[in-house]
């Protein structure tokens, strides 16, 4: 009988246990909420760097009172116990993100920071919505120092809490720490020559008349370069005068090669070029036109040659570089009563620019330690070398 | 176009200016200075890039260069009698197609004989295909084309670098305001390139007022050659610059450019009135130690409008006070001699 009475009871026991086993489940508790978006941005991810960060968090929930938030970071980190170093900002936020409630830029700071907790307190009011990210700055200036060693996965954390000290929302988040964060970026601008002619045709505006002087039309030359010594061009013909092979005859180019302009006169055969200076960059070299073929009339230019002759150059103190000197060539002719006629004169100019011979590498170090062994009687510092000579 | 060729006056033809694409040629590096030992090779790369409306097919061409004349002014010239120099010269490819914004690689071998020495001096040329034929519309053809100037020295003991001054001169020996320009002509009487470096010096007594380099770019003197490096001083109250307008120097109807006196008021303590000493302190590397080359000239800067200027007004000011006191004297003495009169008028009542 008691042997029944027993197996009945441990019955009911069993059965009471499975039924509060199941129950259970189904009994709602309080626990921590995490934030919908939460994250800690440091400025610096150097190793053992001071550095401030952004603060942002998104509530899980619009309905508890926040009253501050409680930034852990990494073990491995260390944290300036004055709180008043912590200033808080709300500057340059990211885009879409609002103030932190209850941050005054630039003057709120933390109200607690403890080293061996790792933890920063903030003060906070009550965030007012669920969809809204909140964010705010910490400043970098004696407040937090990165960790020693590079690592990665080092536990932090955010969380949110009343002003009776419960949490309302945690986030787990992760730091990282490498042994540098800067990129050097470096480039290379390359001596360079640009040559451009607007064209390789140059007909004469109108037919030879042995009552004018006509002229081609032009074609302009232009020239950049970072060459320190400016720029040169010459000009060859192939035939120094107009060539007519239907009439084997040829235009005859005027004057000599003596440093001064030629002049043609209607009526009489000649054929000139004439180089007029139509740009001068700002800075950087002085284009000079050669005397030979800066004409000032619209009868004058220069004689031609079949070997190269300078048309123009550009030069100056260095860096005599030119951006976008421009000079036109015009060539000129007349013919008298008597040339032959023939529809085919013609003539091959070329035309050849370069950057003036200069070395970039040769004994720099050596001549200018050179002023200073003879002008001071000492080798050139670093700051000699780059000054303006005057002996250190 | 017959009857023209019949009729009176005996008409050349034009024809209108014909679709002549643009040409644009970019050349990287520049002046390429190589050293060899002789019986060896030495590989050089040139980079061309054409920039056209469309592509085109670039050519590339050997010439040589040196400086001729007083001033030494670079000179480029074909190939002539004894130039063996140019079958050292073996380019990778000497014609190729180039489209647009892509940079072309040339590879340039010079191998150098035994006997080779000193400074041999190239200019490779880059230009379009087409370009320089005879055209037959009585227009003519304007060929472009960039050089890269390639320096070679065929290593040597027997090299000498050698610079010597040939002059040092001042564009004027009186300034009325700055720049005062200067121009160093030197001599290489060697038989390799040098490249000399230095400053010139502005003194006014024992007091340094500035340094000017010369060379900066550090160019090149190519042997049996003059070569021009100017330097100016600006650092004036007032002084002369170039009128920049758009970006360019402002030229004047005869492609002249166009100065202005600048009156930068913060440099009133630069006024320039005196004589002034330039110094010419120069030096070269003769492989084996820095060579000094060392002069100095004098020159004036008289502001003499400015100073007459204010002659005048001084004249002006030491006039009207004397105006001033003669008049004063005048009516004092008028005053005092009718004072005594009236004094004396009253002793005669």
């Amino acid at each position: 009988m008691q042997r029944v009475r027993r197996t009945k009871r441990i019955r009911i026991v069993g059965a009471i246990i499975l039924l509060l086993a199941v129950v259970a489940d189904f009994v709602p508790i309080q626990a921590q909420a995490g934030f919908i978006q939460a994250y800690l941005r440091l400025d610096r991810m150097k190793i053992n760097t001071a550095s401030g960060g952004l603060v942002c968090a998104r509530a899980s929930l619009a309905g508890p009172t926040e009253a501050k938030v409680i930034v852990t970071f990494p073990s491995t980190y260390t944290l300036n116990t004055t709180a008043a170093n912590w200033v808080m900002t709300t500057t340059n936020l990211p885009s879409g993100a609002t103030a932190w409630p209850g941050v005054v830029s630039g003057t709120t700071t933390a109200s607690a920071v403890d080293n061996t907790l790792k933890t920063a307190t903030f003060p906070s009011n009550d965030l007012p919505n669920n969809t809204t990210l909140y964010c705010f700055n910490f400043a970098a200036a004696s407040t937090l120092t990165t960790a020693a060693a590079a690592a990665n996965s080092q536990q932090a954390s955010i969380q949110t809490q009343t002003s009776a000290n419960a949490v309302i929302d945690l986030t787990q988040i992760a730091l990282a720490n490498a042994t540098d964060d800067t990129i050097l970026v470096t480039a290379v601008v390359p001596p360079s020559f640009i040559f451009t002619m607007s064209g390789y045709a140059d007909p004469f505006a109108s037919n030879l008349d042995p009552l004018a002087v006509v002229n081609t039309s032009g074609i302009m030359v232009d020239v950049v370069t970072n060459a320190k010594g400016g720029w040169i061009a010459w000009a060859r013909s192939q035939y120094a005068g107009l060539y007519s092979a239907t009439a084997g005859y040829t235009i005859p180019t005027v004057g000599t090669i003596n440093g001064a302009v030629s002049n043609l006169t209607a009526g009489n055969e000649g054929y000139v070029m004439d180089v007029d200076l139509t740009a001068d960059a700002a800075s950087g070299c002085t284009v000079n036109i050669d005397n030979e073929y800066d004409g000032s009339t619209a009868t004058e230019g220069g004689t031609l040659s079949t070997s190269y002759q300078p048309l123009a150059e550009c030069t100056g103190t260095s860096p005599a570089t030119a951006n976008h000197d421009q000079f036109t060539l015009t060539e000129r002719a007349a013919i008298s009563g008597a040339t032959p006629a023939s529809s085919d004169y013609t003539d091959n100019i070329t035309v050849v620019g370069a950057g003036n011979f200069l070395d970039y590498e040769v004994v720099r170090f050596g001549s200018e330690m050179g002023v200073c062994q003879f002008k001071c009687g000492h080798d050139c510092g670093q700051f000699e070398l780059a000054g303006d000579g005057i002996c250190g | 176009m017959i009857a023209g060729n019949l009729s009176w006056p005996a008409t050349v033809y034009a024809v209108d200016a014909e679709e002549s694409a643009p040409l644009v040629l970019q050349t990287s590096p520049l002046p390429i200075n190589l050293q060899v030992d002789p019986g060896k090779s030495v590989t050089t790369e040139l980079k061309v890039k054409q920039s056209g409306t469309e592509k085109a097919r670039l050519k590339v061409g050997l010439m040589k260069f040196t400086a001729y004349g007083e001033e030494g002014k670079p000179e480029l010239k074909d190939r002539e009698a004894g130039d063996d120099y140019f079958d050292w010269v073996k380019f990778d490819k000497t014609e190729f197609d180039a489209p647009i914004n892509v940079w072309q690689t040339v590879k340039m071998t010079i191998t150098v004989p035994k006997s080779a020495a000193f400074g041999y001096y190239y200019a490779v040329t880059f230009s379009r295909v087409g370009d320089d034929v005879k055209r037959t519309d009585r227009t003519n053809s304007i060929a472009g084309a960039t050089a890269t100037l390639v320096l070679l020295e065929a290593v040597n003991p027997n090299a000498k670098r050698e610079l010597q001054l040939d002059s040092f001169g001042s564009k004027h020996r009186v300034y009325e305001f700055l720049p005062a320009e200067f121009d160093i002509k030197l001599k290489n009487v060697g038989n390799v390139h040098a490249v000399p470096s230095g400053d010139v010096f502005i003194l006014q007594g024992n007091k340094q007022l500035a340094a000017l380099p010369i060379n900066g770019g550090f160019g090149n003197i190519l042997p049996d050659s003059n070569r021009i490096f100017p330097a100016k001083w600006s650092d004036g109250f007032p002084h002369w610059e170039p009128v920049i307008a758009d970006g360019k120097t402002k030229l004047d109807k005869n492609g002249k450019i166009v100065k202005k006196l600048v009156w930068d008021w913060g440099k009133l303590s630069s006024i320039r009135i005196g004589r002034y000493t330039a110094h010419l302190f120069a030096v070269y590397d003769d492989g084996k130690r820095d060579i000094p080359i060392e002069t100095e000239i004098t020159f004036w800067v008289i502001p003499w409008r400015f100073l007459l200027v204010v002659l005048v007004i001084l004249a002006l000011v030491a006039l009207g006070v004397y105006g001033m006191v003669r008049e004063a004297s005048i009516n004092w003495l008028a005053s005092a001699a009718n004072q005594g009169h009236c004094a004396a008028g009253g002793g005669n009542d």
